[in-house]
């Protein structure tokens, strides 16, 4: 299989499969979702070897006049993302066919494949533009998740995670914009072989900066990490796949594929570690105060994910070779850990640590607690376990960090670690060693629960196990050709500061587990939902008083302003065109008139006669009058088409307002509004103004007389209008019959309130639905 | 307005109709016609339905057929650019052929067609569907 093909088929199939995932009924959707997660790992295997030392780029032209190519590539970074998508999301898969219920909401596969597959083109872009295409995909999947489990809560959750991650992707674009506009390149390849003037000139770094927005806002970086916690009101696999495994991590993927790019930035060190610390320890602080055990592992994923945009800075310093083993670790024990706590939840009844802290839980949930413990023992870096020699990584990178802030950096990460270990502690021994016994009744009987609720986080957990025991060999995997590692990852080395360092952390971290009661009064750090929230507030409150301004006060009041404003934008062409008619010569209008004086007067008594008449639908059938008059004025105009079209729109419009009026009440006799007279007189004027210039002035090249030439020879037709409709401008027909078709679906639903309540409601329940008619 | 001639002439009327909409819509790329004036045709038979045998009837007999036609249309629409990109030219190029009929000679067909039939039917699937909405509950 071809590296094209293969890419392509990993893009489309997830987005196929959600398509199909629609129609089939939800056990077959769920295998469906396994089977192409294990054919999108089977996919991407084959390739791992060769793509390890270079990249493989495939181009894809897309506007090529532009320079915009949608290209995409393959390489270890993309790979790697593309094989823990796929692996994690079979995991994930699997165990959502056994954990969400039946009756949950019906778009959990499709929207789960789709998110999948826009995750997939996030690896596999190498267009910036198309990058950010699906960038924004996930935001809109992972929205969509969060909301499904319903409740004002889960909605809440949402907004905020769509607000935040949306307003960073609109930094990412415009971040995007500006660095292409100034390398001239479209793609990160391009970017890349041009690295060096790009950091040489300091117009990069606006550029630098807002990308770096649209990385902190979809990463959970501190302040913007306020979505995380939110987002747990979705139901655990998604919470697993999403906001631990993949979709946060894609902030992370784009500094990876920044990084050749931006590297020698002076802006990128500094900036990288100064958020990534800072969102390390307030992670942490968070994570080690939460008494609700998701939102714990939600804290610790934002404390994670600092770590791991702070060793991004490092690698500035050090090269990124070491890279997928943090990435590598992280999503591995924590989507386990939380398939674990969807378990622990079904088990045990609930998540309230203050509730789970008194039972034990160990002994009636051996299996189950080591498994936690594994997972746990792993988030605080215990030796034996891959957790430690990921975390032994970080460490060493921070020490080696040179000026003056060292110091401060090294403490910053010392502190976070040991609220890690603390939260690590509280997860695991907190939960299962209490001194009374548990209430087994609150959760659900041992045999109703299927044992892959425990089965796939345990083959999560492997790779901690196997990494722990034999680490230079799976390190040697993961790292790419050329890695430094100081004396082989191992998990002894010697008597030095490291050991001392770690095991000062681990003391400081049982002190904070077992003083967790008397420190219960702390409050949690860094919370900007209230500003968020209320921002959001805002925009909303806004855009209801505009629409009420312009829609409110009946179909009169809103044609007004639609009017006005159309007159607004004329005004300037029509200066333009009725100077240009002055100059022209001043019988030539009269000279075309002849025959087409008699639909002229056909229109004109028709539109007079309709804005004189009071009855309704007598005004009606005199406006439909002056419309077949205008279809006289096209077959005076030899235009066969178009007076056809005229006469049916004429015709069917006609009997749709006939059984709209229907169904209005009886308007009530007003006096003149002098107001809409006015606007209506100027609207009449301008268009008369207009016709006439068009009339009497005759462009050198009229514009359709080209594409009436084309008509034959390119497309094969002696109907000019329709050749132009459905092929020389065939994208514009697409366009509009798309228009037509949402329109109809609006106009479906909007009537949907006023079915079957015959022809006249008394007291409509739609808004400003009584006063249409005015 | 249910008048037995009213009613007897609807039901005649509308096949010839019908069949007087697919021959526009075939011949509306070298003389006057096509797509949107085919669907309008149809839209106007079935208001003559309609005022014959009240909306409710009208929905009843057709909905089956016209509720997905303007979706349908708008993905033949769609699909009748795609055979072009697998060709390996910009989308919706589209391509002409003849094909021969026994006893008449090459009839010309095209992706132009198709695309035309996409229009035909979301013009009609929007008709249906306003008509319907609008005539709700309805004697007329």
């Amino acid at each position: 299989m071809s590296a094209a093909v293969t890419a392509l088929s990993l893009l489309a199939l997830p987005f196929a499969a959600a398509g199909a995932a629609l129609a089939v009924p939800r056990r077959l959707a769920g295998i469906l979702a396994l089977a192409v997660a294990l054919t999108v790992v089977g996919l991407a295997v084959p390739w791992w070897s060769a793509v390890s030392e270079t990249p493989l780029l495939l181009p894809f032209a897309w506007m090529p006049e532009l320079g915009i190519d949608a290209g995409l590539r393959l390489d270890r970074l993309g790979l790697f993302f593309v094989l823990l998508i796929g692996g994690i999301g079979a995991a994930v898969a699997q165990y959502s066919r056994v954990y969400v219920a039946a009756g949950d909401a019906r778009g959990f596969w499709p929207l789960l494949l789709a998110f999948m597959g826009a995750m997939l083109g996030l690896a596999l872009a190498d267009s910036l533009l198309l990058f950010f295409v699906f960038w924004e995909l996930t935001t809109m999947a992972s929205a969509l998740l969060i909301a499904m489990s319903g409740g004002p809560e889960a909605r809440r959750g949402a907004v905020r995670a769509f607000a935040i991650t949306g307003a960073g992707g609109l930094c990412l674009l415009t971040g995007m914009i500006l660095i292409a506009q100034q390398a001239d390149a479209w793609t990160f390849s391009a970017l890349a072989a041009k690295a060096g003037a790009i950091t040489a000139d300091p117009a990069h770094i606006p550029a630098l900066l807002l990308m770096l927005v649209g990385v902190a806002t979809k990463s959970a970086q501190a302040p913007f990490h306020v979505w995380l916690p939110g987002a747990m009101a979705a139901p655990a696999p998604v919470s697993a796949y999403l906001h631990s495994a993949t979709m946060v991590k894609a902030g992370v993927l784009l500094l990876g594929r920044l990084f050749p790019i931006f590297s020698e930035s002076p802006l990128w060190l500094p900036v990288l570690m100064a958020v990534g610390l800072t969102t390390f320890v307030v992670g942490a602080w968070n994570a080690w105060r939460s008494d609700d055990l998701k939102q714990l592992l939600a804290h610790s994923t934002v404390s994670n994910l600092g770590m791991l945009v702070a060793m991004y800075g490092i690698y500035a310093r050090t090269g990124a070779t070491a890279e997928l083993v943090n990435i590598a670790n992280h999503a591995l024990y924590k989507s386990a850990l939380f398939l674990l706590v969807g378990w622990l939840e079904k088990a045990t009844g609930t998540r309230d640590f203050s509730l789970l802290d008194r039972e034990h839980w160990i002994r009636a949930e051996p299996f189950g607690g080591a498994l936690i413990g594994i997972g746990a023992l792993a988030m605080a870096g215990v030796p034996l376990l891959f957790g430690f020699v990921a975390k032994e990584g970080f460490l060493i990178g921070v020490l080696g960090t040179p000026g003056p802030v060292a110091g401060l950096a090294v403490a910053a990460a010392l502190l976070g670690a040991a609220l890690t270990v603390g939260a690590a502690f509280k997860l695991f021994i907190g939960t299962f060693w209490g001194p009374e016994p548990p209430t087994l009744e609150r959760g659900h009987p041992r045999k109703k629960r299927s044992v892959w609720l425990l089965a796939v986080p345990a083959v999560l957990l492997v790779p901690q196990l196997v990494g722990g025991v034999v680490p230079a060999w799976q390190v040697r995997q993961l790292a790419g050709p050329g890695a430094q590692w100081a004396g082989g990852p191992a998990f002894w080395h010697h008597f030095d500061l490291l050991l001392v360092a770690g095991l000062a952390v681990f003391a400081v971290g049982g002190a904070l587990f077992l003083l967790r009661t008397r420190l219960a009064r702390l409050p949690r750090l860094g919370s900007l939902i209230e500003p968020i929230d209320a921002s959001a507030g805002v925009m909303i409150g806004l855009a209801r008083r505009l629409g009420d301004a312009m829609q409110a006060g009946g179909t009169g009041h809103h044609a007004g302003l639609t009017l006005l404003a159309a007159l607004a934008a004329l005004a300037p062409g029509l200066a333009l065109a009725v100077g240009a008619a002055r100059s022209a010569p001043a019988d030539v209008l009269w000279a075309q008139a002849g025959l087409a004086v008699l639909p002229a007067g056909l229109v004109i008594a028709g539109a007079l006669a309709a804005a004189a008449v009071r009855e309704r639908f007598t005004a009606l059938v005199l406006a439909a009058v002056a419309g077949y008059g205008l279809a006289l004025f096209y077959v005076l105009l030899r235009a066969p088409d178009l007076a056809l079209t005229q006469v049916l729109v004429e015709t069917v419009s006609l009997i749709l307002l006939l059984l709209a009026f229907k169904r209005l009440p009886e308007p009530r006799p007003e006096p003149l509004a002098v107001g809409r007279l006015a606007i209506a007189l100027a609207g009449g004027l301008a268009l008369a103004l207009l016709a006439w210039s068009a009339a009497v002035v005759t462009p050198a090249d009229p514009a359709g007389a080209q594409q009436a030439a084309l008509a034959e020879p390119v497309g094969h037709g002696r109907n000019a209008v329709n050749v132009i409709l459905v092929d020389i401008r065939g994208a514009d027909t697409l366009g509009e019959i798309a228009v037509l078709a949402v329109a109809a679906l609006a106009a479906v639903a909007l009537l949907a309130p006023w079915r079957g309540r015959g022809a006249t409601p008394a007291k409509p329940e739609v808004e400003g639905g009584g006063s249409c008619d005015r | 307005m249910r008048s037995l001639i009213l009613r007897t002439t609807a039901l005649g009327l509308l096949p010839t109709t019908l069949l007087f909409a697919a021959y526009l819509l075939w011949r509306g790329h070298h003389l006057p016609g096509g797509g949107f004036i085919a669907g309008l045709v149809v839209g106007a038979a079935l208001v003559v339905h309609g005022l014959a045998f009240g909306g409710a009837a009208t929905r009843a007999r057709f909905s089956a057929w016209l509720t997905p036609a303007a979706p349908l249309g708008l993905a033949i629409a769609l699909a009748s650019g795609l055979p072009a990109v697998l060709a390996g030219r910009p989308y919706l190029t589209h391509f002409h052929g003849a094909v021969p009929v026994p006893g008449h000679g090459p009839v010309a067909v095209s992706t132009a067609l198709v695309f035309d039939l996409g229009v035909f039917l979301v013009v009609v699937g929007v008709t249906a569907a306003l008509l319907a909405a609008l005539a709700e509950g309805d004697d007329r």
